[in-house]
């Protein structure tokens, strides 16, 4: 199964087991090499080993708010550390699916641990030579991205 | 009877998420101790007789396996059944937490229904 559709249904299934909504296919950013995000919150996890990698979770506020107050069972007016956390968990665990895919394609690789950024405006450009996939999600509650970038492969 | 069941994630979401699919998989704990990381657990399993252990892999500080490690060296603690929960399933993390004694592992997201099938065997 092509990675792309592996992350589509891992994310799938995060929203139905522990996420309490339904979640759909959104239509992918503009067109460019720099991505720019407003009133977001994005959770970052490297892949190291044979190649190197990066999966995000760019989310917006509404959308990381009402995922982690269905998380925790609780209303969440703000982005606080709760948020955060919520989103590191939810990259960690796509990140998880990333690797056991490239893991079973013959990549040996390790995950780091999550990190997360948020704010008004911020901007993320793509590590140079890195093959990048972007795959775009819509909710009720707004929008999800989730971007793998990895090295390219030697020859 | 009362039981008491150790949840190590340096996740304090998915340490909550673990508590609340327990409660729907209809098990409960007397105390629900939590955990974020190896350390944390150590000292929560030399203060609290626990009865079952639901613990991470990837971890600051000390992962799951070092964790898996130091509880198996200690005969106070060894026999305590540990389920590892993580996005790694089926990886050689997995197959090492195994190899240190793991009872079992649960991939994550899960259902209630898969948290019952793994961990009601174990109480």
């Amino acid at each position: 199964m092509p990675l792309r559709q592996k992350l589509i249904e891992a994310t799938f299934e995060v929203f139905d087991l522990i996420g309490g909504m339904e979640v759909r296919p959104g239509p992918m950013p503009p067109e460019g090499e720099v991505l720019s995000f407003s009133f977001s919150v994005t959770g970052m996890v490297g892949l190291v080993g044979s190649r190197k990698g990066m999966l995000a979770v760019h989310a917006s506020e509404g959308l990381a708010m009402a995922l982690t107050g269905n998380f925790l069972g609780l209303e969440v007016k703000e982005v606080n550390e709760d948020v955060k956390d919520a989103i590191a968990e939810l990259t960690n665990i796509l990140a998880g699916c990333a690797k056991s895919a490239l893991v079973g394609a013959g990549e040996e690789l390790r995950l780091s641990l999550p990190s997360t950024l948020s704010g008004k405006e911020y901007s993320l450009s793509p590590s140079p030579g890195a093959e990048r996939l972007l795959v775009p999600f819509n909710t009720q509650a707004g929008w999800l991205l989730v971007e793998l970038q990895m090295e390219r492969a030697t020859p | 009877m009362s039981r008491t069941i150790l949840i190590i994630d340096d996740s304090s979401t998915m340490r909550k998420i673990v508590s609340r699919s327990l409660r729907q998989a209809g098990i409960e704990a007397e105390t629900l101790l939590e955990a974020g990381n190896g350390i944390e657990a150590l000292e929560a399993l030399a203060a609290n007789k626990v009865d079952l252990i639901l613990s991470d892999i990837n971890m600051p500080e000390m992962d799951g396996l070092e964790f898996l490690r130091r509880k198996a060296a200690d005969p106070a603690m060894a026999k305590i059944p540990v389920v590892m929960i993580t996005t790694e399933a089926g990886t050689e993390l997995v197959v090492e937490a195994k190899k240190l004694g793991a009872a079992g592992s649960i991939k994550k997201p899960f259902s209630p229904e898969q948290i019952e099938e793994i961990v009601s065997p174990l109480l």
